[in-house]
């Protein structure tokens, strides 16, 4: 991977206006390498800065630079050393998928006899054993999603553009998807800028994340950072957990009620004072006569983000 | 290539049968336009696809080229003098065939594309949008250069070979291979741009079809109607701006062949000798009828949105 001092992505004031909308409002931003999350609502703009860093579409005003090459000027450089993975439906359904990847594999400059051996190898890479000899016509979503990969990564980018890769899949598809990703990105060196609108994907498989809402850049970070140990003890009990928090109270401790859930709060994020007031809980519910269910550290998700700054995404299950 | 040692066989036992890094050569630009003409090509005669598209390309050349097989077969029978088609009315001859061709092959080339959405997954590679046109009109030009080419250089040499005097009759007659060359290259050159300009307005099929159909086929049945109820001004007017017309006036001019019979209500080329037109014209109109069509398609490849 490359190491060097130069991000993968750079956007300083990108911004993308069309007739009716702005996609985009002034996105200044540095992307690191390795495996990335473009996270954000549907309509946030995700889609839009993928094209416009391929070189698809022009931005309004601002700059963006992919791998160090310009995208407004040398987009040819960028799409020579990149891959994409559109998010709907792209493929014909009178070829096969070894016939398409091959096709593909040339137009993005490999030699005809490399391209055929690629084809094969990364058909099977992404698993499509036998079925890539057959028309893509009948194919299932995961099978045509498993295509579209392929064709992103048969001439061995330095970075991938995925587009909600796990769109349309089912659960199992979604995890086998999910591992594809996660090992392309740790294995072979490729940086991989991925699309979703389903934070624990994000939380999976990236290492960092970027946040967009409505066109602006909300948040950008290592996905550690925002799932790392909370300062707060979870505590379940078996009944009347309001007597539990008004002893806490007495205690000068904050805590509240959450559904079964008594969240207490630690004074600070240390070791020591985390084992100080696991003894005082459990000093208190014994105290009390409660039976106790579970005490433990909670960790953050990325769904705290919304749950602190953001009350629209609360009640939202899983998706931002 | 370099790295397959490193090509993990730990990890996800399932999947990683090989993938391997890749830091061979990268041919570029030129080589990804030439990879597209070459899968376009092979496409418009079937090659790689089902049976149905090989029979419709192949049926089509084969009845484009009946004239041509007949040519040489009397003329191998009847000897010298024996002129079944003469070059400057093959086209005139074979038009439908040649548009019926025109009218299938465009909307497949621009038509799938469209249809099946995959214009992402071309313009995220290092070409540029009007690299694709490029290549898809180098492909169906190509294509058609079976259907007008070749059939005339088979007669050429069917003519040469019934010759009593081979190499007399070479030379009186050697200029025709250019005149083949030149006026074979104009009328796929105008066939194949006006034909995908027309087909990349819609992505319905049977839409694309009747409309390159109507623009190359009724468009010549309609002038020719008005032409005979025209003066010779107007009916100029109207065959200039007609694409079958150009194309076989240009054939014409460039065989010399333009009759001295002017008639408005006879045959294609009567009615262009009753338009009195220096020859030039005609060649002008077939280029210009090419460039207004380049014009629109390519603005309609840099507006597309993807």
């Amino acid at each position: 991977m490359n190491t060097g001092a130069q991000p993968l992505v750079r956007l300083s004031s990108l911004t993308k206006q069309y007739p009716e909308v702005a996609a985009l409002r002034g996105l200044t931003l540095e992307v690191p390498h390795g495996v990335v999350g473009l996270v954000g609502p549907n309509g946030a703009g995700k889609s839009t800065l993928m094209k416009i860093l391929l070189g698809l579409v022009e931005p309004t005003s601002g700059t963006a630079e992919v791998l160090g090459f310009d995208a407004k000027t040398e987009g040819l450089r960028i799409r020579e050393r990149v891959g994409y993975m559109p998010e709907h439906d792209c493929l014909p359904t009178d070829l096969s998928a070894t016939q398409f990847v091959i096709h593909l594999a040339r137009m993005s400059g490999l030699p005809a006899t490399v391209a055929r051996e690629r084809a094969a190898e990364t058909l099977r890479h992404v698993g499509l054993f036998e079925e890539r000899y057959r028309h893509i016509g009948g194919y299932s979503t995961g099978m045509k999603q498993r295509v579209k990969l392929a064709q992103a990564l048969v001439h061995d980018p330095k970075l991938l553009f995925l587009d909600e890769p796990t769109n349309g899949l089912d659960p199992d598809g979604r995890d086998d998807m999910l591992g594809l990703i996660e090992r392309t990105g740790t294995d072979f060196g490729i940086s991989v800028i991925m699309s979703s609108h389903l934070l624990g994907e994000i939380e999976s498989v990236c290492d960092s994340l970027v946040l967009i809402e409505e066109g602006k850049l909300t948040r950008v970070g290592a996905v550690a950072q925002f799932t790392g140990l909370g300062n707060v003890l979870a505590v379940e009990v078996g009944r009347d957990p309001e007597l539990l928090v008004s002893r806490m109270i007495a205690h000068d401790v904050n805590a509240r009620v959450d559904g079964r859930i008594i969240e207490v709060e630690m004074p600070d994020e240390s070791a020591t004072a985390e084992a100080a007031l696991m003894r005082l809980v459990v000093d208190s519910v014994v105290d009390l006569g409660l039976p106790l269910v579970r005490v433990a550290r909670q960790r953050h998700t990325l769904r705290d983000m919304f749950r602190n700054d953001d009350p629209r995404a609360s009640g939202n299950e899983e998706a931002v | 290539m370099a790295n397959l040692d490193q090509a993990p066989q730990s990890r996800g036992v399932v999947y990683d049968l090989g993938y391997r890094n890749y830091d061979g050569p990268r041919l570029g630009r030129r080589y990804a336009i030439r990879s597209l003409y070459v899968l376009s090509l092979r496409n418009t005669f079937g090659l790689g696809r089902g049976t149905l598209p090989k029979v419709l390309a192949f049926g089509l050349a084969l009845v484009a080229l009946l004239p041509a097989i007949f040519t040489v077969a009397f003329g191998a029978v009847a000897g010298e003098g024996f002129e079944f088609v003469e070059h400057h009315e093959y086209f005139g001859l074979i038009q439908i065939v040649i548009v019926l061709f025109v009218a299938a092959m465009a909307s497949d080339l621009v038509g799938n594309d469209r249809k099946n959405n995959t214009l992402p997954l071309y313009f995220s590679r290092p070409i540029e949008r009007d690299d694709y046109l490029l290549a898809k009109i180098a492909a169906l030009a190509t294509a058609l250069m079976s259907l007008t080419l070749l059939p005339q250089l088979l007669v050429f040499v069917g003519n040469w070979l019934g010759a009593t005097d081979g190499s007399g009759w070479l030379g009186d007659n050697i200029s025709d291979v250019w005149r083949i060359g030149a006026s074979s290259t104009l009328a796929s050159v105008q066939l194949a741009v006006i034909g995908l300009a027309i087909a990349m307005f819609t992505t319905r099929r049977a839409f694309a079809l009747t409309s390159v159909l109507a623009a190359l086929w009724f468009s010549v049945v309609f002038t020719g109607g008005l032409v005979a109820v025209l003066g010779p001004g107007w009916a100029a007017v109207a065959m200039l701006a007609t694409p079958g017309y150009a194309m076989n006036a240009a054939t014409y001019v460039i065989f010399d062949a333009v009759p001295a019979r002017a008639d408005r209500m006879g045959e294609m080329a009567d009615q262009v000798a009753y338009a009195d037109l220096p020859g030039w014209t005609w060649i002008v109109a077939l280029v210009a009828q090419t460039a207004v069509a380049l014009f629109f398609a390519i603005r309609r490849y840099r507006k597309v949105t993807l």
